[in-house]
């Protein structure tokens, strides 16, 4: 392998980019006609545009990713998240032009990817699995009737996706038909495909998910859990790892079901096993994400592993050199994910224009970013600006680091997340480690800043700024400057 | 130099005299003196009231932005609207549903005609890969539906107009 074509953009284009630079080996970027001026292009060895309408196009189009990786000498592709990542066609079509995949094979993607098969892999081999519908139906009468039998409350899951999307939460049984027909209905919109099914649904469940690592020649290790409770739309917003709630014994346990459930599909490479866990302890699979999750940086933190170079190493053929008790957390590490959305407004996308752009520094803070100031954050793509990952000693040291650099970050232009993350940090729940996923609706529900007033140093810099007329209106036509995201050089935190 | 700023559906009368470092602030009837420790463009460190904060502002369409301690105020200011959609409400609006922000439309559940609840969903937006439901801001009947299902919307557009109903008591 000496020449990786990253099919990919944003802030994960631009982390694959950096570990195929500190590998030795030479990057490829692809661009949409809207992502011309995007930091992972400038960063890269060489570039490619790729036709797409709408943009996302140009990313999840398989024909032209392999060509393009073709003409530019590339030998391999890593697929970052999303797009076409866990498409396990994509895997294959890549396998019989004779380039390396960097990800699992295409069998345990296309498992791990239908929802009820997964599931059937998962309780053969031992794995905990929720109770359920077994067979999927396109016939929507009879899954209800199926699913008559499971204790409420229930939820109803569309078997080709995530995110969020085809869900629903039934609590009554006469409620029930209505939900799997319009979870069905989003499925089919969302994923082109209709296909639901129905399980039994936690109160205050925690979202904790493994880390594996297996080489292609038998090696399995799991790489400590990360805690993901903290959602909002049944997406994450703070990843932690350990999980404050993970006891040694627990962990023991996850762990050893995380590595059976690799296994079961043959599995080669970085993935992540997600379970639903109970107030008591008990954990449930929900799925595996074969492929580099958004979250990695905690890990990484944690472990001193660089997962994405591993990912490379063991697509080149690598062994993996340690054991699974050379595995242990130094410390905590915390992510916030920054959104250009408006958390007053029900996370709405906000777009625009970043008008300045300040990251955080300092020991121990991390900023994986895809952002520039001038950067036009246009509806087309995923709305995650940049993710800031804080390492401290223990997890208090790692929260209070955390909230001063959400205090330092600055993005002007677009709303974001950052002054709902501090809330999130400052929370006494949180503090507590009271982390399950229903902590935002209970929490900070209604969560609004509009009632507070003006602080004077607020209304002093604004008059300032007004006096002088130095301050030009941005607007969509501003050039590029160099990138402050892609500047920050050193993205390994806490650790050698 | 006066200002005056609009911060949601208040609005707050500011002077600022004086010249180089030391300044005041006139907010509303109370003085503010300040002192410009430093500043670079929109990038400015004060001190005042015996603290140092740091702060960066920046004119945008919207008015101007100020990132302090983590936050971001938006001031509108004087000659500007906050927007499209800016302060409304459920229950509170004119019936001009508009688009909160540019997206295409997946959805369509109402047609011309239909009465229809404050806070009723009329169609689905999918923006940025999430699906947002458009709803009503009051309680009447359908008049116009002014973009089709499929239709790629901008910020601002008018999407359906609802007809207010008569109020109960009046």
């Amino acid at each position: 392998m000496k020449r990786v074509l990253v099919a990919n953009r944003g802030e994960i284009a631009v982390r694959v980019i950096r570990a195929c630079r500190e590998h030795g080996l030479e990057a490829v970027a692809v661009y949409a006609d809207a992502d011309a001026t995007a930091p992972h292009v400038g960063l890269a060895d060489a570039a490619v545009r790729l036709e797409g309408d709408p943009p996302t196009g140009a990313y999840l189009n398989m024909d032209g990713l392999i060509e393009a990786a073709r003409a530019s000498g590339a030998d391999a592709i890593h697929p970052g998240y999303g797009f076409l990542s866990e498409n396990a066609d994509f895997a294959e079509r890549i396998d019989r032009a004779g380039l390396r995949f960097v990800g699992p094979p295409p069998a345990a993607i296309r498992t791990m990817g239908d929802k009820v098969a997964s599931r059937r892999a998962m309780a053969d081999a031992g794995v905990p699995i929720m109770p359920g519908t077994e067979g999927q139906s396109e016939n929507l009468g009879a899954l209800v009737k199926a699913a008559k039998d499971i204790p409420l409350p229930l939820m109803v899951k569309a078997a080709g996706g995530g995110g969020g999307k085809g869900m629903r939460i039934v609590r009554s049984a006469r409620d029930l038909d209505d939900a799997v027909r319009a979870a069905s209905r989003e499925a089919a919109a969302a994923f082109g495909n209709g296909t639901v099914y129905v399980e039994r649904f936690i109160e205050r469940p925690r979202h904790i998910e493994v880390q594996v690592l297996a080489d292609a020649h038998g090696r399995t290790l799991s790489v400590l859990e990360r805690e993901c409770s903290i959602q909002r739309r049944h997406q994450k917003i703070v990843e932690e790892c350990p999980s404050p709630f993970v006891t040694p014994a627990l962990r023991k346990e996850m762990s050893e079901a995380a590595v059976a459930a690799a296994e079961a599909v043959g599995y080669v490479n970085a993935g992540t096993v997600e379970f639903l866990v109970d107030e008591d302890g008990a954990f449930y699979f929900l799925e595996m994400n074969t492929r580099i999750q958004v979250e990695h940086p905690v890990t990484e933190a944690v472990t001193g592993l660089d997962l994405v170079r591993w990912q490379l190493r063991i697509a080149a053929g690598e062994r993996l050199p340690f054991k699974q008790s050379d595995i242990a957390p130094r410390g905590h590490a915390i992510e916030c994910r920054v959104y250009a959305e408006d958390p007053a407004q029900k996370f709405m996308p906000s777009t625009g224009v970043i008008a300045r752009l300040r990251a955080p520094s300092g020991p121990g803070v991390r900023v994986d970013g895809g952002i520039y100031e001038g950067y036009t954050v246009t509806p087309h793509f995923d709305p995650l600006l940049a993710k800031i990952v804080t390492w401290g000693a223990d997890r208090e040291a790692a929260r209070v680091r955390m909230l001063d650099a959400l205090a330092e970050t600055v993005i002007l232009g677009v709303q974001t997340t950052v002054p709902f993350l501090r809330d999130v940090l400052a929370h006494e729940a949180f503090a507590g480690g009271d982390t399950t996923t229903d902590f935002i609706p209970v929490h900070l529900p209604e969560w609004g800043t509009s009632d507070e007033d003006v602080p004077d140093a607020v209304l002093a810099a604004a008059a300032l700024v007004e006096s002088e007329g130095r301050s030009p209106v941005v607007s969509a036509a501003t050039s590029a400057p160099p990138s402050p995201w892609s500047r920050i050089g050193a993205w390994r935190i806490g650790g050698a | 130099m006066a200002f005056t700023y609009r911060v949601g559906d208040r609005s707050v009368d500011v002077r600022l005299q004086g010249r180089g470092a030391d300044r005041v602030l006139i907010v509303e009837d109370r003085t503010v003196s300040f002192r410009v420790l430093r500043q670079d463009r929109d990038e400015l460190v004060l001190e005042l009231d015996g603290r140092v904060e740091r702060l960066v502002a920046a004119r945008t369409a919207a008015g101007i932005e100020v990132a302090w301690r983590g936050r971001t105020y938006r001031l509108a200011t004087a000659d500007q609207d906050a927007g499209p959609g800016a302060g409304s409400s459920v229950g509170g609006g004119d019936g001009r549903i508009r688009t909160p922000m540019p997206g295409k439309i997946v959805a369509v559940h109402v047609a011309e005609g239909d009465a229809v609840e404050a806070g009723q969903p009329l169609l689905v937006l999918e923006s940025m890969k999430m699906q947002n439901d458009v709803v009503s801001d009051v309680t009447g009947t359908v008049t116009r539906i002014l973009r089709e299902l499929g239709t790629n919307v901008e910020f601002g557009d008018v999407l359906v107009e609802v007809t207010p109903a008569p109020s109960e008591d009046g």
